[in-house]
């Protein structure tokens, strides 16, 4: 408080209180005489200085204890409102609304129901029944008298002031209202506004204690509905985000796919190849044999002959086989669970599918780690995979590029990769000997769509963007880049331990 | 007897293409890789070589032009897979008689490489 204030306030309870006792002090001291009047003069001085604030103290209690049960409730759905906004889960968040809404308040059900542009209806999110058994409804239709009435009124509705209602209102009947809110089993309908439409509605039933709603609910609920908006909104906007992340994950993957193509091609070609020449050989023994009776001696020879070429071919047919099973493994979606993996696993499934796509004999490829000393990662198989797979794919278009643009004599273009246990995770390192990056690039090396690579049509500029979100978002892991230009390039990763 | 090399990287290709020609008394030679069939071409002297353009350790293009500068004037048919305008015009341009895609079955070939044995 400010001082001046506090002596101003100071200053004016003196002179009211000088006046308000002096005066029965002046009368008891002028009329009464000495001795009897003091006694009672004074404790009324006393009392009335107290009074006040007794009157308060007494107020406030009184104030508590009555409405102890509404501050209680109120004071949960506030928590719960600030805490709204964090779920990123749709179903999670609508779940936990009503889960709030029923416990806090002890109302018999409450439930959501969430607008569906589209089918111009809305759905039931979620509910909570806690007793009566009547029926709901699975969805309400754009069209609905309550939806009408509630997008014109725009506030909450209580079923009991609501019935005492008569008139019609702009051309709703409201009766046709009521029954709709009847349908619901509604006490109060709390539509939820974003921009001027109704983005959901929340449908509570009667309060267990067969109270009504007061003016203090309907309060509370006011910013129960506002935080509510604003965290549909950020569930929403977050499920789009997913979905357009995935869908950039996707494309990605296809655009590496795209390059591999020419490898696959090569490799699935050449196994055709293979085939025609062994049937072509094995028909041509057939027909130099079939004009005359052969010995048993030559029959012998043929058909070892013939058992060759078919072994040959089934097992040329198992490689296609192979190679085609490469290739589903790295464009399905793949498990979404986690387990225990084992990195030199992922590892090795990695550089099988960049066989597709480098040349990685032309790279010494130098593991230096003890395969029986590393902790298994806590990781999903097919993203780490990715990650490696873009890794070893990178550094290979690093490497190369400096051959082709330095032409060092001894160059020897070298990845090595090191994994090992430190602070609870597992580090794995991925250091080549290429061209670096440049100072001046460095910041923007995870930002989607950037890329440093030659040919437009080598980089799709996600890859790092990808390997951060796979790495720190869905694995809890960490990625660091340290560069330098003509010198080289490490990736650290650091991935959690597998538990047990 | 004509000598003919194969070169691919691929087994399978060298065994049974063996296999076939030799069939028909020709002297075959095969190689794994460039410096193999670079190796050979200067011993043997071959009649004919089917090269293939895209292999691990050196490549088609690589061997034929080592092959010119050595002044080795064999015959050269290339053997490719998914090859670019670009390679065929290099091989064109280091002189090969011809130019197969695979895959292509062992009759097709077999009529090429007697014809180029014959002439």
């Amino acid at each position: 408080m400010d001082i001046r204030v506090a002596i101003s306030n100071t200053a004016i309870f003196i002179a009211v209180y000088s006046f308000v006792l002096g005066i029965p002090v002046w009368i008891g001291f002028k009329f009464l005489g000495k001795g009897a009047w003091l006694l009672p003069i004074g404790l009324m001085a006393l009392f009335a200085t107290l009074g006040p604030f007794i009157y308060l103290y007494v107020q406030k209690q009184a104030e508590d204890k009555l409405l102890q049960e509404q501050r209680r409730y109120q004071a949960t759905l506030r928590q719960a409102s600030a805490g709204m906004g964090k779920i990123k889960d749709l179903k999670k968040l609508l779940n936990m609304i009503v889960y709030v809404l029923t416990h806090a308040i002890q109302i018999e059900h409450a439930s959501i129901y969430i607008h569906d542009k589209e089918k111009k209806q809305y759905f039931l999110g979620a509910i909570k029944r806690k007793s009566g058994h009547k029926q709901f409804l699975d969805k309400i239709s754009e069209n609905s008298s309550l939806i009408r009435y509630l997008l014109d009124d725009k506030n909450l509705v209580i079923y009991e002031e609501f019935k005492q209602k008569s008139q019609d209102f702009k051309g709703l009947t409201l009766g046709q209202v009521e029954e709709d809110i009847s349908s619901l089993d509604g006490e109060l309908i709390a539509p939820i506004f974003i921009e001027g439409s109704i983005i959901a509605i929340i449908v509570m039933g009667k309060k267990e204690s067969g109270k009504i709603y007061t003016q203090d609910d309907i309060s509370v609920f006011g910013i129960l509905a506002n935080q509510t908006a604003l965290a549909i909104e950020n569930a929403k906007f977050y499920e789009d985000m997913k979905l357009t992340q995935e869908q950039l994950f996707k494309a990605e993957k296809m655009a590496t796919i795209g390059t591999m193509a020419d490898g696959l091609s090569h490799q699935i070609n050449n196994r055709f190849h293979a085939l025609g020449f062994i049937a072509g050989d094995a028909l041509d023994t057939i027909h130099l044999n079939q004009k005359e009776a052969l010995s048993s001696e030559k029959s012998k020879e043929v058909m070892a002959e013939l058992e060759r070429a078919l072994v040959r071919v089934q097992e040329n047919v198992t490689q296609g086989g192979e190679i085609v099973q490469g290739l589903l493994k790295y464009t399905r979606k793949g498990e979404t669970g986690f387990a225990a993996v084992d990195v030199d696993a992922v590892f090795k499934a990695a550089l099988e599918m960049t066989q597709f796509k480098i040349k990685t004999q032309q790279l010494k490829i130098i593991r230096e780690y003890d395969v029986a000393t590393i902790p298994k990662i806590k990781a999903n198989f097919t993203q780490v995979q990715e990650v490696f797979f873009n890794l070893i794919d990178n550094g290979y278009d690093a490497m190369m590029q400096r051959k082709d643009e330095r032409r060092e004599p001894d160059y020897q273009p070298t990845l090595i990769v090191r994994v090992f246990k430190e602070d609870g995770y597992v580090e794995i390192i991925f250091e080549d000997n290429g061209v670096g990056v440049k100072d001046e690039d460095m910041s923007k090396m995870f930002t989607p769509f950037f890329t440093t690579k030659l040919s437009s049509k080598k980089g799709t500029g996600l890859g790092l963007y990808v390997i951060r979100k796979i790495i720190e978002e869905n694995h809890g892991g960490r990625v660091e880049m340290v560069s330098k230009y003509m010198h080289g390039t490490q990736m650290k990763l650091r991935l959690p331990i597998a538990i047990g | 007897m004509a000598k003919l090399l194969i070169v691919d990287d691929e087994s399978d290709i060298r065994e049974f293409a063996r296999n076939f020609f030799k069939k028909r008394k020709i002297d075959v030679f095969v190689a794994s890789g460039g410096r193999q069939a670079l190796e050979i071409i200067s011993q043997e002297k071959p009649d004919l070589v089917l090269l293939d353009v895209r292999m691990e350790e050196i490549t088609g293009i690589e061997v034929l032009r080592q092959l010119r500068q050595a002044n080795l004037n064999v015959k050269v048919v290339m053997v490719s897979g998914v090859e670019d305008e670009e390679t065929i015009k290099e091989a064109n341009a280091l002189g090969v008689l011809g130019y197969i895609h695979k895959p292509f079955i062992l009759e097709e070939l077999e009529k090429i490489v007697l014809a180029q044995l014959n002439s």
